[in-house]
């Protein structure tokens, strides 16, 4: 057991097990507060202290101990997290959030991402955007829509607006699609957002894929899902820089180099993030992939209705 | 019809917290629509589009919290209002981390509860065998809820514990009942004479219910984890366990419950069981009951028929009532099935499991065995009988919904039931599905509200199957007592409402599915 004994006289019950590699120097001011993480911001960045439930992500401080309710703030300098008088050392290496390890093989894409738009809507709740995905299964195929929300106003236009959005993104105007996404839905994180950084991280992949550049289409998408939300904009500046969350990176490498149980296995890790964010993302990387198949996938293999990026 | 609305300032919810103030508002008397969302373009453009758009919204910006609701009435409206209030202020309460004590060490708990001699562990796997160490250290027994522990942790904490006469329930125990409370997902039951050793978590669950529910009781339930049993562990804490309650004088009748031992575990628990002096009666799901015999116990096929025997050991019964009694219904489960085997259409033949327990997935494997040779699941009782994919059905299929695959950062099945309804859906759909078999487990622990989140989904799922010209039975048990916070005689009336062919216990229900689909297969 490591000694907890950091400052005379204090004996501090938590250590930082684990620190992001988007934690950067500076002061932050709390955000917001939920059970299992304390969120502060400093200059549109976010600092996530979390509990190891919630584990290792790019903007994440895992403790391993009870969360500091009281603290108001905090200070990242000289590897060292200062909160409220104490300080905590910061381990060294960070939590890599990047992909940059992976070797894609696009056959095992193919294969992979071909199982996990037949099998997410079972497994995706049914609250969530997975609706968006050929707007099939067993609901469908019913004739109504299942769930709380079941033949309500609010949740009818909700669906029609995001196919709408959907529709602009992927065979209309792309900024249009974005800034019918930015927003949209339920959440403290809206469902719409969590879908914009979904669509992100598929821009990462098709890039790594294919081969080719992303990083501007990247940034596009991103400067227009910006909004006056700091917790969504700072996600959506993290998926645009290719960090990403433990779960979320450990799906997408088995997305590009695992075999397809282990890409369901990771994928169903994703979904277990917030009551729907992690649906709603993997909805969104998962159209984007499909739609956009003509950017990356080998040619004569692109069904019917596939696209290419658009550059703006 | 009235719109009432409110905007709060900068005011964050987690997004679980959110949802369910919509829901609980829909739900709500006189309510027709209801949303909580933040106030971006997109969401007011969305409420706009729904008649939901107050007036109060216009100055909203996307870090507020927009709450709309359209009600019949304005004192309707009202009420829905103040309800999400409170609903948000519970919300706020819940991620606070809640009132009362909150040790922070194991040192600050022991000094705030002195004279504990028990901890229950719940931590994240890897630092679970750590923490249980330091109690066992302290003197305490441990019961370890966490899962993910190495197996060669689990072995040093039970000869460590086993050393020193200190019980180590788990690791992955999911409950116990000591001395009368219930621990983790346990039920509510009467206390009396009857002690429990239980490898198989929801097989603890279904014998203390069936045992109270028959109008004995529990002296005390003991969990060990399912590893115990197996050749690595040794069965240090099963047998342990039973030694405990050999002893005990409260305890007059031992109940053993588990998946079959390893060999070498069922010598030594034959070797304990040598002159115990008490009766004991054991399931081993799927061993030949002539095994248990052999060791000098009474031996049981069904967890329902253990608990039963048990019982009627305890108030004084003959063995050979208890099971005439269970021959007899499974005659009129017969009957039923052939009552019910007309109403199938043509290509409708095969039974489908979905499982929040365990130990039910195995129980209705083995029971189902009498029926039909080829049932795959996940977590099949025979290794060739594997479901390739989890996630899709093949043929007759039984799904434990608690196994890794479907928890993997989502809340237990038996918490939380939106992969199984989703799942009673697309099993609906399957032109060649006639039976559908569910249980719904009660208890401390378990979804506080299982009719109103079950039976939408069954309703749904026996009408897209009329829709397309097909009857689909459900077969389902509710294992609990009325003891339980559920109200069980109230969760059951509602899922007989649904349609719900309700049977007494997993192996009766197990039954009534085989017997279906034994009849259509000719």
């Amino acid at each position: 057991m490591s000694d907890t004994r950091l400052l005379p006289g204090r004996t501090l019950d938590v250590l930082v097990s684990s620190v992001g590699d988007a934690v950067r120097p500076g002061r932050y001011v709390l955000h917001s507060s939920f059970a299992s993480a304390l969120n502060f911001l400093g200059g549109g960045r976010l600092v996530s202290l979390v509990s190891p439930r919630v584990g290792p992500g790019p903007a994440n401080v895992v403790l391993d101990g009870p969360l500091p309710r009281g603290a108001s703030s905090l200070a990242v300098e000289g590897g060292g997290l200062g909160l409220d008088g104490r300080v905590l050392p910061l381990p060294s290496p960070p939590y890599r959030s990047t992909l940059d390890g992976v070797s894609p093989e696009r056959a095992r894409v193919e294969v992979n991402l071909r199982r996990l738009s037949e099998r997410l809507p079972a497994m995706a709740p049914v609250e969530s955007l997975v609706f968006l995905l050929g707007d099939g299964g067993p609901c469908e195929a019913g004739g109504g829509e299942v769930g709380p929300g079941r033949g309500q106003a609010w949740a009818r236009a909700a669906r029609d607006w995001m196919r709408r959005a959907c529709g602009e993104l992927f065979g209309g105007s792309l900024a249009a699609g974005v800034r019918m996404l930015r927003g949209a839905g339920r959440g403290l994180t809206p469902a719409g957002d969590d879908f914009l950084c979904g669509v992100l991280a598929a821009l990462d992949v098709v890039g790594r894929v294919s081969g080719r550049d992303r990083r501007p289409a990247r940034g596009e998408v991103c400067r227009l899902a910006l909004g006056g939300n700091p917790l969504s904009n700072a996600f959506l500046r993290l998926s645009r820089d290719g960090r990403y969350h433990h779960r979320h990176k450990g799906f997408l490498e088995a997305l590009m180099a695992d075999g397809e149980g282990a890409a369901l296995r990771r994928a169903g890790g994703v979904l277990g993030v917030g009551a729907t964010s992690g649906a709603d993302w993997l909805t969104g990387f998962t159209l984007s992939m499909e739609r956009w198949r003509g950017s990356w996938s080998s040619r004569g293999r692109c069904p019917k209705g596939s696209t290419t990026i658009p550059s703006r | 019809m009235v719109i009432k609305g409110t905007l709060s300032k900068g005011k964050y919810y987690d997004s679980v917290t959110l949802m369910a103030v919509a829901r609980k508002l829909s739900a709500c008397e006189g309510v027709l629509d209801a949303a909580a969302v933040m106030g971006t373009d997109s969401n007011k453009a969305i409420l706009k589009a729904s008649g939901l758009l107050s007036g109060r919204f216009a100055a909203s910006s996307d870090a507020d919290l927009l709450i709309a609701v359209k009600a019949s009435t304005e004192a309707l409206a009202s009420t829905a209002m103040a309800r999400a209030e409170e609903l948000l202020k519970a919300g706020k309460k819940k991620d606070a981390g809640g009132k009362g004590v909150r040790p922070r060490s194991l040192e600050a708990a022991l000094e705030s509860l002195p004279g504990a001699n028990m901890a229950v562990i719940s931590v994240a796997g890897k630092y679970a065998a750590d923490e249980a160490m330091a109690c066992l250290r302290r003197g305490l027994h441990v019961m370890i809820f966490s899962d993910n522990v190495p197996l060669e942790r689990e072995v040093e904490l039970k000869r460590f514990g086993a050393a020193r006469g200190l019980m180590v329930m788990g690791p992955d125990c999911g409950t116990a009942i000591i001395n009368g409370a219930p621990l983790a997902f346990a039920n509510v039951v009467r206390r009396g004479d009857i002690g429990v050793v239980s490898a198989a978590g929801t097989g603890l669950q279904e014998v203390a219910c069936a045992v109270s529910n028959a109008g004995a009781g529990i002296s005390q339930a003991l969990g060990t984890g399912g590893r115990d049993v197996k050749k690595d562990v040794g069965g240090i804490m099963f047998l342990q366990g039973l030694k405990a309650l050999l002893q005990d004088s409260r305890t007059k009748v031992v109940l053993l419950v588990s998946k079959p031992p390893h060999p070498d575990v069922v010598a030594k628990i034959g070797r304990a069981l040598r002159g115990a002096g008490k009766p004991v009666v054991a399931v081993f799901m799927g061993a030949e009951p002539e095994l248990v015999a052999s060791l000098g116990a009474f031996p049981a096929v069904t967890l329902e028929e253990a608990a039963l025997l048990a019982a009627g050991l305890s108030l004084g019964e003959k063995p050979g009532a208890v099971l005439g009694g269970l021959l007899r219904r499974q005659d009129e489960l017969a009957k039923t099935a052939e009552r019910l085997a007309a109403g199938f259409a043509k290509g409708q033949r095969y039974c489908r499991g979905l499982f929040c327990g365990g130990t039910f997935c195995a129980e209705a494997q083995v029971v189902f065995r009498r029926y039909a040779s080829r049932a795959r699941s996940n977590a099949p009782v025979a290794p060739f009988l594997d479901l390739r994919d989890s996630w899709k059905s093949v043929g007759h299929s039984f799904v434990d919904l608690g196994a890794d695959e479907f928890t993997q950062g989502r809340p237990h099945p038996m918490i939380d039931y939106s992969v199984r309804n989703r799942r009673i859906l697309q099993e609906a759909a399957d032109p060649e599905v006639a039976v559908l078999q569910l249980d719904v487990v009660l208890g401390h622990g378990s979804n506080p509200t299982p009719a109103s989140d079950l039976a939408p989904a069954i309703r749904d799922g026996v009408a897209l199957a009329k829709k397309a010209g097909r009857h689909l039975a459900v077969v389902a048990t509710v294992t609990g007592t009325d003891l339980d916070p559920q109200n069980k005689a109230g969760v059951e009336a509602a899922l007989r409402k649904a349609g719900v062919l309700l049977q007494p216990s997993n192996a009766s229900a197990s039954v009534l599915a085989g017997e279906i689909v034994r009849r259509l297969g000719r």
